[in-house]
């Protein structure tokens, strides 16, 4: 199913990528780097209106199979998104704190992919008593739900509906996380959690078992219609919310964010300085490779080491977040998406191109490592248990992924571009 | 972590840019970038890693950092690992009280008093040997009912203790030249106390949140470079006296020399951690191992427990010290020497002591004495802090003022309680031993009080 899906990428691409260079391979970097935007979240979106799709058709008609087909879609929509999230910390549609583009497009991201999130306040989950928690969004005996946490406001949840769960998101803080994928993944799996600081896996045993929501809990519960009505809420916003990310990135819209970039927007006071464009996209790959994906999403998950701290931790996805996270930087590296070349790329002007090749290729062997691993032996939250042999590779592959982002600053000076080892470190992603 | 950007209510505004086009069309896009880069300089300044650490080192900061910023959930929870919130705590994560690792505010976007805005509380000794017992240990005696700090938020099931409501009097002040000021003075009540009254003898402080740069550079600063300044008699007859405040620690177990908090009463930056993670989180750790519940607050000793020996165990604590010692700070501005001069020559430096030496040759300009000293009776909190009493506060470093009020915005507060909103009122509230020297800058002509202003903010 992956790789006809993939077949079919390929070819969408393919048609779809002309744009401004009718051949579909610049020479300018930003032309290659805004065309891959403009393939990559088109995947996205088509995707994502896949899940969305599958999850009304579970909704309607909850079996195992139309529940697996929801949960296959979920899997599948990660891999593309999971390579948009390349383009975060560039001041760009997705996540830029003010401007004309935040206001057009919303810089949805945190309504996306916001994680680790407070499960208990979606659904019950089980507690480390070994007691079944209550008092959430879906089992609420009263209309109106307070969040809790810090000036929570509270919001009418009679319906759950996609401005409401929006009103809800990161409402009275940051683990008050109501929407995105990882809201879907934990209606559609349920708790993959141990409480024992890794010494026993009491809720869901097993190296190679995720969450295991019952289908009773759509069929029979008190509740079913409820969860049905959350997950159909919180697909259609996530559909809506790259939507919005699709129309930045369209093609022949002199009007949009992707023109701006490239200095073609109608109106002229959009249009963004080329240097300051690439230097925000220099830098802004160097904090993604390096303080994103190697310290937030690797080093704290293994150093903790906490299930809780790895990214997909109901469908025991991190495998593929960590692939696909790296794939989405090594795209607007090698100027390459879905095996596609995409025309001149900020590789091409460094001279030496050994330490990063070299770099890369211990990264990939890592990758591949964990990603193998976790099909055929033991899930990536086992793989950082204390004890297990695997937790080195993991270090290698998180010390790798810095002196990566590091190397940015050569990468932007090959290109003309001055920056510093600090303006590709930690950009502080959380904005309190 | 990740991702926390504030939603706007966009949906609107995208049919509105399809339909109508071009709305907003006076925004110079090259200016706004600009400013975006400066902002996230602003932004990055206080939170990024020394340059020199190694990838083992870097873990250690990366394991402090998030758990200096991920969310604590009260217990028993879905997490293991942060699992232990209060029963009665303040605020859910540290960097709730210090955004960016800057200074806390007064209050709140809704007009409510933010958390990053504590109320201490102690009594005033009965001189009984229970409360000399305290004052030896704790450095002054705690509230029977409520103990050393109001604590806004409780679990499920327990109540908080109470709400503080800030109101303020104006207090003209008229410059020589004719210039006039107005200085708001804060009057402090407290509300809801759900244990009962206060007793009688309550002594209240407001305290905002401490900027947390430079703490592992403050730390290397040698006892005897802080003593040498140390002047307790004014022996030299300049008005100013400087007195060390000798703390017990509850770290080491002896007294030491006291360099953090607003009247220096903690002495290493490992402590300071423990301590705010017990009283303003209720995360119990090594040092201090037992909730913050007093005897009458019986659902708070009740509440579940966390699952280890400590909520914040020593490793974490370590890792969050190693956190806070180990950030890089922003680059030295350029000083003007005029500005510089007039500083010096109106006195400020007599207690802001510009620079230390430090054992690897470093130079560091923190801009203090850390020492204690007297700010006149318009500053008291009449709160004893070990040898520092009411009227007596440690000079506040100076360094990097002007990042950490960008890092508020608009809502600029200084002065232990934030009862200032400029540079300039915050030098009009001191008093006692600095009354010498603001008599000097009250007669300066307005654009010099401006440069010595200015200076502050080059610091």
């Amino acid at each position: 199913m992956k790789s006809s899906k993939i077949l079919a990428t390929l070819l969408l691409a393919s048609f779809f990528t002309t744009s401004a260079n009718a051949l579909g391979h610049s020479e300018d970097i930003l032309q290659t780097y805004s065309d891959i935007a403009t393939a990559n979240y088109k995947d996205a979106v088509n995707d994502v209106i896949s899940l969305h799709k599958a999850i009304t058709e579970f909704t309607s008609n909850p079996t195992i199979n139309s529940m697996n087909q929801a949960k296959a879609a979920w899997l599948i929509s990660r891999e593309s998104y999971g390579q948009t999230e390349a383009f975060r910390l560039q001041n760009g549609p997705i996540d830029a704190e003010e401007g004309w583009h935040v206001i057009a497009y919303g810089a949805p991201e945190g309504q996306m992919n916001a994680w680790p999130l407070d499960e208990s306040m979606i659904d019950y989950s089980i507690d480390a008593d070994g007691n079944r928690t209550s008092g959430n969004i879906i089992d609420s005996t009263s209309s109106i739900f307070n969040p809790g946490g810090e000036d929570p406001v509270s919001v009418d949840i009679s319906t759950i509906t996609m401005d409401a769960l929006a009103a809800l998101n990161e409402n009275g803080g940051d683990a008050n996380v109501a929407t995105g994928f990882h809201a879907i993944e934990f209606l559609l799996w349920g708790q993959d959690q141990d409480y024992a600081n890794f010494l026993d896996d009491n809720v869901t045993k097993g190296a190679l078992v995720a969450g295991r929501r019952p289908l009773s809990d759509y069929v029979v519960s008190k509740y079913a219609d409820r969860r049905k009505q959350y997950l159909n809420a919180a697909a259609e916003l996530l559909v809506s919310d790259l939507s919005a990310m699709n129309l930045a990135w369209a093609d022949n819209d002199n009007s949009n964010y992707k023109s701006a970039l490239l200095g073609i927007n109608s109106n002229s006071s959009r249009n963004i300085d080329r240097n300051v464009a690439l230097s925000q996209i220099f830098s802004g790959m160097g904090v993604y490779i390096k303080s994103e994906l190697a310290n937030e999403r690797i080093a704290v998950a293994v150093l903790t080491p906490s299930e809780e701290d790895e990214h997909s931790c109901f469908s025991d996805n991190t495998h593929r977040d960590i692939a696909t996270n790296y794939l989405g930087f090594k795209n607007l590296l090698m100027g390459t998406y879905n095996g596609m070349d995409y025309g001149s790329a900020p590789i091409d002007a460094v001279k030496d191109k050994s330490t990063i090749i070299q770099l890369m290729s211990s990264i990939e062997s890592s990758i591949a490592s964990i990603d193998g691993l976790a099909k055929t032996s033991r899930h990536f939250d086992y793989q950082i248990r204390p004890n297990d042999p695997q937790v080195k590779e993991i270090i290698k592959l998180k010390n790798h992924l810095r002196a990566l982002g590091d190397e940015m600053v050569a990468v932007a000076v090959a290109n003309g571009i001055n920056l510093t080892v600090s303006d590709v470190t930690d950009a502080e992603e959380t904005q309190l | 972590m990740l991702l926390t950007l504030k939603k706007r209510s966009y949906k609107l505004t995208i049919i509105l840019t399809i339909t109508l086009g071009v709305i907003f069309t006076s925004r110079v896009f090259a200016v706004s970038e600009i400013t975006e880069i400066n902002k996230r300089l602003v932004k990055t300044s206080f939170t990024t890693e020394l340059p020199s650490l190694n990838n083992m080192e870097l873990d250690q900061f990366i394991l402090g950092k998030s758990f200096f910023k991920v969310p604590w959930v009260a217990s028993p929870s879905v997490t293991t690992a942060r699992d232990g919130l209060g029963p009665l705590f303040n605020a859910n994560t540290c960097i709730n009280c210090h955004k960016q690792n800057g200074r806390g505010k007064v209050f709140h976007s809704n007009e409510s008093v933010s958390r990053s805005n504590i109320i201490k509380l102690s009594i005033l000794s009965n001189k009984s040997p229970k409360h000399k017992k305290q004052k030896r240990l704790f450095g002054f005696v705690k509230e029977p009912s409520y103990g050393s700090q109001i604590n806004i938020n409780g679990i499920s099931n327990v109540d908080f203790e109470a709400k503080p409501n800030i109101n303020y009097t104006k207090i003209k002040f008229t410059y020589p030249d004719g210039k006039e000021v107005i200085l708001s003075k804060p009057i402090l009540k407290m509300t809801q106390l759900n244990y009962g009254n206060l007793h009688e003898k309550s002594i209240l402080s407001a305290r905002i949140a401490q900027p947390l740069i430079g703490l592992g550079l403050v730390e290397q600063i040698s006892d005897e470079q802080i003593l040498q300044n140390e002047d307790i008699l004014d022996a030299n007859s300049d008005g100013i006296s400087g007195k060390a405040n000798r703390i017990w620690s509850k770290e080491n177990n002896k007294i030491e020399i006291g360099r953090y908090t607003w009247k220096a009463s903690i002495s290493t930056v490992k402590n300071q951690v423990a301590n705010a993670a017990l009283n303003d989180m209720g995360l119990t750790n090594p040092i201090y191992k037992i909730d913050n519940c007093t005897q009458i607050q019986k659902t708070c000793i009740d509440a579940p427990k966390g699952k280890g020996d400590f909520d914040l165990p020593e490793k974490r604590l370590e890792a969050i010290t190693f956190y806070l010692t180990h950030l890089k700070i922003p680059k030295r501005k350029k000083i003007d020497n005029d500005d510089e001069k007039l500083f010096n020559d109106v006195g400020c430096s007599g207690c802001h002591k510009a620079n230390y030496d430090l054992p690897n040759n470093q130079r560091i300009y923190p801009y203090s004495d850390f020492l204690l000293h007297d700010m006149g009776e318009s500053l008291s909190d009449n709160r004893k802090e070990f040898d520092a009493d009411g009227k007596e506060w440690r000079t506040a470093p100076l360094w990097y003022l002007s990042n950490t009020s960008s890092i508020l915005g608009e809502d600029k507060n200084y002065l232990h309680d934030g009862r200032a909103k400029t540079i300039e009122e915050a030098i009009l509230w001191h008093g006692g031993e600095a009354n010498i020297s603001k008599k000097l800058f009250t007669n300066l002509s307005q654009a010099n009080r401006l440069k010595v202003i200015n200076f502050v903010n080059q610091i």
